[in-house]
């Protein structure tokens, strides 16, 4: 490496111009001047200045603020645990199959097994009505409609469902299906109270995951000579499968929890259900079922509230982790 | 001869070239119904000419739309059952519109004042998202700008965790927990006996509600904003929290506000767990410890017994009519507000 | 009293991304008042140096460095050192032009509203001056609020000039400045960056060597993290002391 010595007077910072005329020269300085032969910012006595104390607070704040953020989460599951948990395996994992697998019985002492078959119950309904719908239709809307006038009216549609309260579709099915359409109580009309609430986000999860496969597979397919509908089919939503079924599971998670909209559609029953429609479709649920419980006077029943709730809480969170399980498997293969 | 052009006589109004016409509504309406018209009209021409896998397409894609439509078909029905349902009520002697300010709630007597229920939305929603903004918005900070690496995907995790748990859940703790330490809380301040069943209870649990979401979508938010921002910020000598607040904050605030405007939807559809804490009691409360009424509660707790009494049924349906009315609000306004805030931004 | 000659020296500077040995024993200086333009292939090290100099690096987890920086003679990476000033008075302009998502006087109001000017006239003085300076004032005068992202792309870069003008820093780094821009906006600009040096000392790092010839007063070829040649520009242009020197100006490594 060679450097020819070439050293030139540097010119002191005093001889700044003032306020130059029309853009020539520095501009008005905005610190503190310097004068030649002293370092200027970078004194032995530069101390924690404001700036630097307010950066230090701020962060600090966000700390202690992300710490409280999420001490509930950690204070519901140890109350669950300690509650729910001493309900359920009290006296050792077989009270616990218990629990699961028997229905309550005289003074509602005894298992939860109706609640649980009618979640399930419930939900594959739900998903039967709703999962073809939304899927469907997130299909037409990403594929088949070009930005304008309709695709807007049809998100801004989804959208706006996706923000009704639930008792208002509790409310709705209640009038439409037990009431107007006559369809009563039971395990139809709760399940498709479900449908209504499933499809919005099953809806917005599935554009997602369509509108995340790249332009160039389509346009490969359509290449081939392949019509849009084969193309749609056999490309487009095989590769972008991963995600919908990433959407259609946390859509589960939700409706699973959910219990206003079952307050006015479900009824309640002690057993499993045994049809669609009539007195034999009522059907007991989860959380429609922790509701009963906690609003009980009967301590016991107070007890099974929490015990319930770990139930509920054990099928959620493992449905939620799946889906994400599943979700990140697919980032890594469309990259 | 007659000139070609308009001659502007004097005090005429075409003092200005025309350009074209502002149409009114109903105009355009029918353009887009004509033009909808000629689009299904060719579809139909297409359909008689197209053999074979050609034809499969255009079915499919006849097919394909009638689901589509469902969002805007099942928000139109809710929309007619609800106002179906509450037309009794508001078109009576007895209650008409004037039930949305009238503050006695009392069925058997024919009152069907809704107000109490629309104050004790506003003053608990309200109250929750002051708590819950801030929290959010400064934890998604955290998450996005300054947490490191491996602590964030934890902490990521448990927050979304925190938004998968159901709304009863939460209500089951808040009522066997949160309600009997704010309770605690009220009583040293108040000096006497409580349960804790309280509009700050209830505030405090939609708080807890909140967050999670609010965090997700704000730190996507943040995220997306490209590193070369943060960059130019910290090479013109600003630090990383200025940097946060200045620069990134202020470019992410489309999604962040969005975010809480939709939280304040969620907020005031919420019925679980306010239901279970918030006392139900028939007085606008005046401190934070005094119970409450939201309109998700009567509903749920009075619709069973209401149905047979048509007044009664259709004025909880009006306090339905009135929530959902309020969370569309609050989805329209959560896109105008993205929108307004992209154009300043000048992200297309 | 400390004399200095030159606003900026590098002595002995190594840097590290983790166990990767990016720059190897750098040492050169920079003219005041004059370009220097930091030429070389892609990869060999041109960013990072630039990015050390304003301590941008210290952003990245794995960075190391040793060797000493001295600006004004004073050790940029001493403990005493604020970082924040630094940045203040030496300036950087991006590859990619990146004006922040808000209106052009925004923009240029964000710098000195951090170093302590609030007073609004005077922030309205340097919005006139700074966008003078960076010969963009006469495009957006009548358009000071508009959103900066609709600037077209030359007008973006002359903005960022003009951002990084807005705190007055002696010295001016550039990364590339105009290599994402069309041709024209890319010879507006090296015209503005012969203007500026009269007032600035600029630093310029560029993968073509015509701009470097164009454009720059001394030269500093870095090849492989390593300084290879490092002098007047005509000097080299003409007869480049070094074989790889020689090989990059005539295009057959780059």
């Amino acid at each position: 490496m060679r450097v020819r010595a070439m050293r030139k007077q540097a010119k002191p910072l005093s001889e700044t111009p003032e306020t130059p005329p029309d853009g020539a020269g520095r501009a008005l300085h905005t610190g503190s001047p310097s004068t030649p032969g002293k370092g200027t910012v970078f004194s032995k006595k530069r101390v924690r200045s404001a700036r630097m104390m307010k950066d230090s607070l701020f962060k600090v704040l966000l700390a202690v603020i992300s710490v409280v953020i999420v001490l509930p989460f950690f204070l519901i599951l140890l109350q669950l645990a300690s509650a729910g948990l001493g309900e359920v395996l009290g006296s050792g994992l077989g009270q616990g199959i218990q629990f699961i697998d028997t229905n309550p019985g005289p003074g509602l002492r005894g298992g939860i097994l109706n609640s649980i078959v009618g979640s399930i119950a419930l939900s594959a309904l739900a998903g039967a009505v709703g999962i073809p719908v939304s899927v469907l239709g997130a299909v037409y809307i990403n594929e088949y409609t070009r930005p304008g006038r309709v695709k807007n009216a049809i998100e801004f549609g989804a959208d706006v469902l996706a923000g009704i309260p639930s008792i208002v579709f509790g409310a709705f099915g209640l009038a439409l299906l037990v009431g107007g359409l006559g369809f009563g109580f039971g395990l139809f009309s709760g399940g498709v109270t479900l449908a209504f609430m499933m499809i919005p986000t099953i809806l917005r999860t599935t554009e997602e995951a369509l509108r995340a496969v790249p332009v160039s597979l389509r346009e490969a397919s359509l290449a081939l000579g392949a019509t849009k509908w084969t193309t749609t089919w056999k490309v487009t939503i095989r590769a972008a499968f991963p995600g919908i079924v990433t959407g259609v599971l946390l859509a589960f998670g939700r409706v699973i929890g959910e219990t206003a909209p079952l307050l006015f559609t479900s009824g309640n029953s002690l057993g499993e259900p045994t049809s669609l429609f009539g007195p034999g479709s009522w059907v007991a649920a989860l959380p429609y079922t922790i509701y009963l419980y906690i609003s009980d006077p009967r301590d016991y029943l107070k007890a099974k509230a929490q015990g319930t709730a770990v139930i509920l809480l054990i099928i959620v969170l493992t449905v939620d982790v799946i889906a994400n399980y599943i979700s990140r498997k697919v980032t890594r293969r469309l990259v | 001869m007659a000139p070609k052009e308009p001659q502007a006589a004097k005090g005429s109004n075409m003092d200005r070239i025309e350009g074209p016409r502002e149409r009114s509504f109903l105009e355009r309406l029918i353009e887009s119904s004509k033009s909808v018209l000629k689009s299904a009209g060719s579809l139909l021409v297409e359909l008689r000419h197209a053999r074979g896998a050609a034809r499969i397409d255009i079915w499919g894609r006849i097919g394909l739309f009638i689901p589509a439509l469902a969002g805007v078909f099942i928000i139109t029905l809710i929309l007619s059952l609800l106002m179906y349902e509450s037309a009794p009520i508001l078109l009576s002697p007895e209650g008409g519109p004037g039930i949305l300010v009238n503050p006695i709630w009392a069925p058997n007597q024919g009152q069907f004042g809704i107000l109490v229920f629309i104050a004790g939305t506003f003053m608990c929603s309200g109250l929750a998202i002051v708590i819950a903004i801030p929290l959010g918005v400064g934890g998604a900070i955290f998450l996005s700008e300054f947490c490191p690496h491996r602590v964030r995907t934890s902490l990521r995790m448990v927050i979304e965790l925190m938004a998968a748990i159901p709304s009863i859940v939460y209500g089951l703790w808040a009522f066997t927990s949160l309600r009997f330490w704010v309770a605690g809380v009220g009583e040293s301040f108040l000096g006497i006996s409580l349960n804790g069943l309280s509009l700050l209870s209830g505030s405090l649990i939609l708080a807890v509600m909140l967050v999670p979401t609010v965090v997700a979508v704000s730190d996507d938010a943040l995220q997306s904003v490209p590193v070369t921002y943060r960059e130019a910020s910290l090479a013109l000598g600003a630090t990383t929290s200025e940097t946060a607040r200045k620069v990134v904050l202020s470019a992410a605030l489309p999604g962040v506000g969005a975010a809480v405007v939709l939280s304040l939807g969620r907020a005031v559809g919420e019925t679980m767990a306010v239901l279970m804490v918030t006392g139900n009691s028939l007085q606008i409360p005046l401190t934070l410890f005094d119970p409450c009424y939201v309109m998700t509660s009567i509903i749920t707790n009075q619709l069973g017994t209401a149905y047979v009494e048509p007044l009664w049924r259709s004025a909880l349906f009006s306090v339905a009519l009135v929530l959902m009315l309020m969370s569309t609000m609050f989805t329209i306004a959560a896109k105008l507000f993205i929108r307004w805030g992209m154009k300043t931004r000048g992200i297309k | 009293m400390i004399t200095w000659t030159n606003q900026i020296e590098v002595h002995d500077l190594n840097t590290w991304f983790g166990s990767k040995h990016i720059l190897k024993g750098i040492s050169c200086y920079f003219m005041d008042n004059a370009v220097t333009a930091i030429m070389g292939p892609s990869g060999c090290g041109k960013s990072t140096l630039l990015r050390t100099i304003n301590r941008l690096n210290d952003m990245i987890g794995n960075f190391r460095m040793t060797g000493k920086i001295l600006f004004e003679g004073e050790d940029i990476y001493s403990a005493e050192a604020s970082v924040y000033e630094l940045r203040k008075r030496i300036g950087m302009v991006f590859q990619r032009p990146n004006p922040f998502p808000m209106s052009v006087r925004d923009n240029i109001k964000y710098g000195p509203k951090l170093h302590g000017v609030h007073d609004e006239d005077q922030l309205d003085k340097i919005v006139e001056h700074s966008l003078r300076r960076a010969a963009l004032w006469d495009e957006v005068k009548d358009e000071l609020d508009a959103p900066a992202p609709n600037l077209s792309g030359g007008q973006q870069q002359r903005l960022c000039i003009a951002r990084a003008l807005s705190v007055d820093p002696p010295v001016l780094l550039m990364d590339e400045p105009v290599s994402s821009l069309d041709p024209i906006s890319a010879g507006k600009i090296e015209e503005l960056i012969v203007t500026l040096k009269e007032d600035y000392t600029i630093i310029l790092v560029t993968h073509n060597v015509q701009q470097a010839f164009r454009v720059s007063d001394q030269a500093a070829f870095l090849y492989m993290g390593e300084l290879v040649e490092f002098d007047e520009t005509s000097h080299i242009a003409e007869a480049p002391s070094d074989p790889r020197t020689e090989a990059f100006i005539t295009g057959r490594i780059g």
